[in-house]
């Protein structure tokens, strides 16, 4: 802590869901007791969920952004800078321009990021939805589709929003529905699990639904390699699929900036307690979203909890030298089982999901679509 | 079978649901050193299915399974 005349530095790193939650909370409540700043390499918030609509529609991705500025706190300093290395023992982050910012609290928000290179053969030859410039990739690949093997799956794990490449297949078969094309696409889904999904009931459900439409479900399958020569992706556990189009969701990698591994694992998964989300480490960091190693989906949701809790205990630290509140694992996730039909599920660390979230329906198709307006003025607001 | 059985990684998955315990015990036993065991903590009832079955198909080793009070300890030996 500085010295009783100066005000306690907030840094916040990382300009998504959970680092603008953090930073509204702390510049509306912490105004007069810290100084709090935000720092994210992008200007603008992306809502990235709505980009599996991108992938079967002609719209644009301009109504997913919103400046900043614009959604966050006007007591809240904006830095537009990309960290290269936090020294947590010195209290300081370094960014790329060279220039560097000193903190009392640190939040880490700055989510994950895709290293095609962690899995052989993926750059260049699988496609995604995780990112704008992929999905409308993804999009003119299905355009120019004229049948095969369309293989969807997972390149590596942990990976953010674990119900999304599942969705999508559902998606994909009414795309190809809509075009009349079902005759010449064969689905292929690649689970990890033994099962469609870690959630037993949700799981037969999804199962339910593969069989149904047809969609051939290959159960333990954790990716090892893609072949492009012979368009094949191959198994840790020794089978091999054929390919026309792959679509797997992209390896990812967390905080690589920082190399302390009693902060951080060495894929920069960042070690909190799960309750308080404050750093094993270092009681003065935080962390929130999905840069953490929490044993829970990386999702926008969980961010959105998460980054109330840290918000609360920063601010408890600053007045008492205490903390008290604590995340119970909430996650939300609406999965979308068609084009026009999702079912939700909602659950915590002690609590299975509820049980009326498993009857698909339109309501939470349009809770879902329509979800994004109320993501950049109200949620990230840190208001509800 | 020896419940004194040391592990060089502990897992704790008590209490997800999603990804799950088995999604975490893959993502260490992927990165992980051959030779070295791994124990997941689940108190999901899908786990005392799953686990053994993807051990077996991934020709990993199950060193033990041991239950305790609300949960399931899985040792798994990391074999190639």
């Amino acid at each position: 802590m500085n010295s009783v005349d100066k005000k306690p530095h907030v840094v916040i790193l990382g300009g998504g869901t959970g680092g603008v939650i953090v930073a509204n909370l702390l510049g509306r409540k912490a105004k007069k007791l810290a100084d709090v700043t935000l720092v994210s390499k992008q200007e603008n918030v992306f809502y990235e969920p709505d980009l599996i609509y991108r992938i079967f529609d002609k719209k644009s991705t301009k109504k997913q952004y919103r400046p900043l500025r614009k959604v966050v706190n006007k007591r809240v300093k904006i830095l537009n800078e990309e960290v290269i290395h936090l020294d947590p023992k010195g209290q300081k982050v370094q960014f790329k321009s060279g220039n560097d910012i000193s903190y009392d609290y640190l939040v880490i928000a700055t989510g994950a990021h895709y290293n095609y290179d962690n899995v052989p053969g993926y750059a260049g030859e699988a496609h995604h939805f995780y990112d704008e410039e992929a999905a409308l990739k993804l999009r003119d690949a299905l355009e120019s589709f004229e049948g095969g093997n369309i293989v969807t799956g997972v390149a590596d794990l942990p990976y953010k929003c674990p119900i999304a490449p599942i969705e999508v297949t559902f998606m994909l078969y009414h795309y190809f529905k809509r075009r009349k094309m079902l005759e010449q696409v064969n689905l292929h889904y690649l689970s990890p699990l033994g099962g469609a999904f870690s959630i037993e009931q949700a799981s037969e459900k999804f199962e339910k639904q593969f069989e149904k439409k047809g969609i051939e479900l290959h159960e333990f399958f954790n990716t090892e390699e893609i072949l492009p020569e012979k368009k094949v992706v191959s198994s840790l556990e020794g089978e091999e699929i054929n390919y026309d189009l792959l679509i797997l969701v992209p390896p990812h990698e967390g905080a690589t900036y920082i190399d302390d591994r009693e902060l951080a694992n060495e894929q920069g998964w960042v070690l909190v307690d799960t309750e308080r989300l404050q750093s094993l480490a270092y009681p003065n960091i935080f962390a929130v979203g999905d840069t953490t190693e929490l044993p829970i989906s990386k999702a926008g949701s969980t961010a959105h909890y998460q980054a109330k809790v840290a918000s609360k205990n920063i601010l408890r630290l600053i007045k008492e030298g205490q903390l008290n509140a604590k995340y119970n694992g909430h996650a939300q996730c609406f999965v979308m089982m068609g084009l026009t039909s999702a079912m939700v599920l909602d659950f915590t660390y002690t609590r299975p999901p509820l049980r009326i979230g498993y009857i698909p329906n339109r309501l939470f198709y349009y809770v879902k679509k329509f979800f994004a307006r109320f993501f950049f003025r109200g949620v990230l607001s840190g208001r509800i | 079978m020896s419940q004194e059985i040391k592990a060089d990684k502990v897992i704790d998955a008590r209490g997800s649901f999603c990804p799950g315990p088995l999604m975490e015990l893959i993502k260490n036993i992927k990165r992980g050193e051959v030779g070295k065991i791994y124990e997941v903590w689940s108190k999901d009832a899908g786990s005392i299915r799953d686990i053994p079955k993807w051990v077996a198909k991934a020709k990993h080793e199950m060193v033990g399974i041991f239950e305790e009070d609300g949960y399931t300890r899985f040792a798994v030996k990391k074999m190639r």
